[in-house]
């Protein structure tokens, strides 16, 4: 039974291959039963013998039966293990304790038996016998004796445990009626037919169920008549064949009585039955099993289907306890990935294993063995040439499960990773390109690490800071780092730790190893881990020194460019010699980075060191002979000249310096084509002037040309001013002394005149005649009337010598002023005034005010006559001038004295029609003149008169 | 009590004349000192050489011509406002015309007024007597010489 079961088991999971397997242990079956019976006695050959002995051997390991090798006195010398597990006993315990302790000695067939066994060499039958807990149990024995190689009588006995027979066969005996019971009640159909009409002759209960014949059919019918009649001629022939059988076993085809053929393993035993021979049939229906076993082959066929269009490959690989390798089970991706088919491999490995490329079959098949030795996961990568392909690269992964019969059986997959292989490779290959570009590229890799240490650096960035890597790592990056530039590292890269920023660019100095310093750009990346945790800081590196280099160039000619500009524009405003060297020796200085620079102006046939910028001057106010300095050489030469040592020249014109600390010079002629002077500059170590600081020493003192001629233009334009000026002062200086005794030396006479002609008149008029009081009124009138004349010449002189206070006025304003001045003396007058809108205007008040006074009351004046004075004041814009004008409808004038009109003293009228000085007009036309304006006058007798005048729209200067 | 001296500075006789014509009809005639220039001024009112013995007490007003020969009206004038026991004198100016620059002067040294003799006799005679009443019966000056100006004379 318990072989059954594995085969069942087996028959499962592995159809086909049980069928073999339970088709083996059949016949190995069969072959143990013969074996025993054909145990050699005689001694045919040594070989034979020891074919046999093999054979026995085997037979006593593997045999279900209990084996027990024993000597005739009842020693047992062995047992085999299905003896050991029957009896629940070791080998050892046997031998200890010999048939007697096995055997139920009470038995009286064990005599019987060992009487009969010992009559005829070998004995069947059933005694009872004691397991090692003490339980009995019946079994069937069957025992020989035979001799071993030395010829000593041994015995063998194959014990079979017939527990459950022995309680069948009891109970039968007890009772006809219980047999019968037996017969009719067993669930297994059972049926006994006549061997020689083949009727039945009696039935069961589960045959007449199960076929569905009645017990009245079945006994009229024979066996023939539940089989199909295709099967007929094989069944006869079979009958035939088997009369003289006493057990048959075999599978037919019945057919029930609605013609459903079901299939049945058929045991037969040959009896006799009433009398007559006949055979007892057990017919176990295995329909369902077939069908089961059918389904499981449609399974087989569904898993072949399902996973042909499956390109890798699933399999069973075995390894048979020989140590061969075969395929019992392969889907159809065989094909793809080993170019043979399932059926190939079945029992045999060599079709893949030729497919194997050459150098991966050794490792592979290590790999097998190593997985079945231990039941490990076999996990395994090879390559496979197949013919006009590239080599596949093949990966294997299978679990392995041990047989016990010692084979091993894997189940797995196989799947083609050709691809995958290929992306590895193209990922190796970047990784070598990465490498390369990290090892060998022109740029600095570093990674920092999060305490700031480097963790690595390749080979550009070790030679740009000059450290080993191994000295490196024992570095932190700020050790290397420009101390003015570690506070700003440190910034950045807390923050790349935070996460705030992911990656900086920055320029910063390093110390190189050797102390020097060297500038870089440098981009720092942040390298996270999964959970964006920091890792390391990768760091491109750039070396900028150069660049660095040429900026620092660039910055200090861009300084001195602009110390030059800055100076030429000083120097283009300065008014003065003594400011105009001073700016140009400063910055000459500082444009030449020299340790000092003297200003040289040619006087005659001397160089004059007029100044000199530095903090021990050598020569300042010192004059040396042309011929004698190298400053003169350049004024007479016009060429600028640059000694770069002072020692080296032979001749006279540098030793003026020898002893001094002037080590190297530079001059630059002030005026190239006629040269005024030149700039020297000097320095106390060896230098030599760049093309390009020599043009800009050429520029300033160009530029110095320049300005030096402009001063000596402006000197000689101030001076001529000056004395123009002090002229002019001289004179005015004597108009006011003059006005000034005028008003008090001319007046004072005229006040005592009058002042005592009135204390006359008043106190002693009686004592004088009427002429006489006349002639004193007379004087008194006189004096006053000149008083009056002094006054307005004083006026007159007044307004051409005080200055200008010119601002913005509205010229109506100023009309209104005027205006209202002079209102009240034209007292009861009938005047039509008509004052348009007028502009803004640029001008002195006070005297505009007089300009308007002047004009209003000329024309109150000179309307007198009329009934209705008429006066309209206005104005209009002519181009760039505004024009005034003042009409009225007065006695008006003879344009052929016009031009007499603005003279001082002129007047068109007698005193005796129209009083005033004659000064008015003469007073307004100056003031205008000195406003940039002109004035003039439009008129006829008896029509009245306009005068006009003009101002400049714009003031020319503001 | 005794009344205080009115002092004339003029040099010009004809202008003495019409002065004290004009400030008698004020019955100060005995009251008027006068002096021909500045030089002369100030030894009457620092009692040196002929006012050597001059009776004491300070003018109540002094009539500054500006234009005298020696010493003018405005040295005058910047010597009496640096002088602690004079500086409180009333000074009113004399001049013959209106110039801007004398005026500013005159103001800027602390002139208590400035007046134009004018041509006009009657005028003349009433600006002399207007401003002689309003200085030396009107207006009222400390004894006491302590007192100091609360402004600063420039110059």
């Amino acid at each position: 039974m318990k072989r059954k079961k594995t085969s069942v088991e087996g028959c499962k999971t592995f159809p086909k291959a049980d069928n073999t397997a339970a088709e083996t242990t059949k016949g190995s079956e069969k072959n143990s039963t013969g074996s025993i019976i054909d145990i050699p006695k005689n001694k045919e050959g040594k070989k034979e013998l020891i074919e046999s002995e093999r054979r026995y051997r085997s037979l006593f390991d593997n045999s279900l039966d209990a084996i027990l090798l024993t000597i005739p006195d009842g020693r047992i010398i062995a047992a085999n293990p299905a003896a050991c597990e029957m009896f629940g006993r070791s080998d050892e315990e046997f031998r200890k304790v010999g048939r007697a302790g096995i055997v139920d000695l009470s038995d009286p067939r064990l005599e019987s038996l060992l009487k009969e066994r010992k009559r005829k060499g070998s004995a069947k039958g059933e005694l009872y016998f004691f397991r090692k807990d003490g339980s009995r149990f019946p079994a069937e024995v069957t025992s020989s004796i035979f001799a071993d190689s030395s010829g000593n009588q041994k015995t063998s006995m194959i014990i079979r445990d017939i527990s459950d027979r022995v309680n069948l066969i009891k109970e039968l005996q007890q009772s006809e009626v219980s047999y019968r019971n037996m017969f009719m009640n067993n669930p297994q159909p059972m049926l006994i037919f006549d061997l020689e009409t083949l009727s039945f002759l009696e039935v069961n209960n589960a045959a007449i169920k199960h076929y569905g014949f009645t017990r009245d059919e079945f006994l009229s019918m024979t066996v023939k008549d539940i089989r199909p009649p295709e099967d007929m001629a094989s069944f006869r022939e079979y009958l035939n064949n088997t009369r003289e059988q006493l057990v048959l076993a075999g599978e037919w085809r019945h057919q029930k009585k609605n013609k459903e053929i079901i299939i049945v393993e058929i045991i037969s035993h040959a009896i006799t039955y009433n009398g007559r021979k006949a055979r007892h049939v057990m017919a176990l229906d295995v329909t369902e099993r077939r069908r089961a076993e059918d389904k499981l082959i449609e399974k087989d066929i569904q898993f072949r289907k399902l996973s042909a269009n499956f390109q890798d490959m699933i399999f069973q690989f075995t390894r048979k306890n020989d140590g061969s390798y075969c395929v019992p089970i392969a889907s159809e991706g065989i094909k793809n990935l080993f170019g043979c088919s399932p059926e190939d491999v079945v029992n045999d490995f060599s079709p893949i294993s030729k497919v194997i490329h050459p150098d991966d079959l050794p490792g592979l098949i290590e790999a097998i063995e190593d997985s079945a030795r231990n039941i490990t996961q076999f996990t395994y990568e090879f390559r496979v040439r197949l013919p006009e392909l590239p080599d596949q690269w093949i990966f294997a992964r299978s679990t392995p499960e041990k047989l016990p019969d010692g084979s091993v059986n894997w189940y797995g997959f196989n799947a083609n990773i050709t691809y995958l292989k290929n992306i590895e490779e193209s990922l190796q290959q970047s990784e070598e390109r990465f490498r390369r570009i990290y090892e060998d590229g022109p740029s600095g890799i570093v990674l920092v690490n999060k305490s700031m240490k480097y963790e690595m650096a390749n080979r550009a960035f070790c030679r740009l800071v000059g450290y080993s890597m191994e000295e490196l790592k024992s570095f932190t990056f700020l050790d290397i780092t420009h101390p003015d530039d570690r506070a700003r590292g440190v910034k950045n890269f807390s923050e790349l730790i935070k996460g705030t920023i992911r990656e900086y660019s920055s320029e910063k100095r390093y110390i190189r190893k050797d102390g020097e310093e060297i500038w870089v750009s440098i981009t720092i990346t942040a390298i996270n881990d999964q959970d964006g945790q920091f890792l390391y800081s990768l760091g491109i590196v750039e070396d900028i020194n150069k660049r660095k280099k040429a900026e620092d160039e660039f910055n200090i000619l861009n300084t001195r460019l602009k110390l030059l500009i800055g100076a030429i524009k000083s120097i283009a405003t300065s008014y003065s010699m003594k400011s105009i060297m001073h700016t140009v020796n400063t910055t000459a200085g500082k444009i030449m980075n020299a340790k000092g620079s003297s200003f040289i102006l040619r006087e005659g046939e001397y160089c004059y060191f007029a100044d000199e910028n530095a903090i021990t001057p050598l020569f300042r106010g010192k004059r040396f002979l042309l011929k004698d300095c190298i400053s003169g050489w350049v004024i007479r030469n016009k060429k600028q000249a640059a000694i770069k040592d002072i020692y080296s020249e032979e001749k006279t014109l540098t030793e003026l310096y020898k002893g001094t600390f002037v080590k190297s010079l530079a001059i630059s002629p002030i005026r190239q084509n006629d040269p005024l002077g030149a700039i020297e500059v000097y320095w106390d170590k060896y230098y030599e002037p760049s093309p390009e600081e020599f043009q800009l020493l050429q520029t300033l003192a160009d530029a110095t040309a320049k300005a030096v001629e402009n001063i000596h233009l402006i000197e000689g334009l101030e001076k001529r001013i000056s004395e123009r000026t002090s002229e002019l002062q001289t004179l005015y200086k004597e108009m006011e002394a003059f006005s000034y005794s005028v008003s008090h030396d001319l007046k004072a006479p005229l006040r005592h005149i009058n002042g005592f002609a009135e204390i006359l008149v008043k106190q002693f008029s009686e004592l004088l005649p009427e002429s006489g009081r006349n002639h004193l009124n007379t004087i008194i009138a006189a004096a006053k009337k000149m008083g009056v004349l002094i006054d307005d010449l004083l006026k007159f002189s007044r307004t051409g010598s005080t200055e200008l206070k010119k601002s913005f006025h509205n010229m109506e304003q100023i009309v209104m002023d005027s205006l209202n001045q002079i209102k009240p003396s034209a007292g009861q007058r009938n005047i039509k005034w008509t004052i348009e809108k007028l502009p803004e205007v640029y001008g002195d008040y006070n005297l505009l005010r007089l300009v308007w006074e002047n004009l209003i009351d000329n024309a109150v004046k000179y309307t007198r006559l009329k009934e209705t004075g008429e006066i309209t004041i206005g104005h209009r814009v002519e181009g760039s001038r505004q024009v005034f004008f003042i009409k009225d409808n007065g006695a008006g004038f003879d344009m052929r004295y016009a031009d007499k009109l603005f003279g001082v003293f002129q007047r068109m009228h007698s005193q005796n029609d129209f009083e005033g000085t004659g000064i008015g007009l003469a007073n307004v036309r100056r003031i205008i003149t000195r406003h940039g304006g002109e004035t003039w006058a439009e008129s006829q007798p008896d029509m009245g008169s306009t005068f006009y005048f003009s101002l400049p729209k714009k003031p020319a200067i503001l | 009590m005794k009344l205080k001296k009115i002092l004339l500075v003029e040099d010009n006789q004809n202008d003495i004349d019409l002065a004290i014509l004009a400030l008698s009809e004020l019955h100060t005639a005995n009251r008027i000192v006068v002096v021909r220039d500045g030089v002369e001024a100030m030894e009457y009112l620092k009692y040196c050489g002929e006012y050597k013995e001059r009776e004491p007490g300070n003018p109540a007003v002094i009539f500054l011509d500006l234009k005298m020969p020696r010493m003018d009206g405005i040295c005058v004038l910047k010597e009496v406002r640096n002088d602690p026991q004079l500086k409180t004198i009333p000074v009113v100016m004399v001049s013959s015309s209106r110039e801007e620059k004398d005026l500013v002067s005159a103001y800027n040294l602390g002139v208590n007024a400035y007046v134009v003799k004018p041509v006009e006799f009657d005028l003349f005679t009433k600006v002399i007597r207007q401003s002689g009443e309003f200085w030396t019966n009107i207006n009222e000056t400390p004894d006491n010489q302590e007192i100091s100006y609360s402004w600063q004379i420039n110059h």
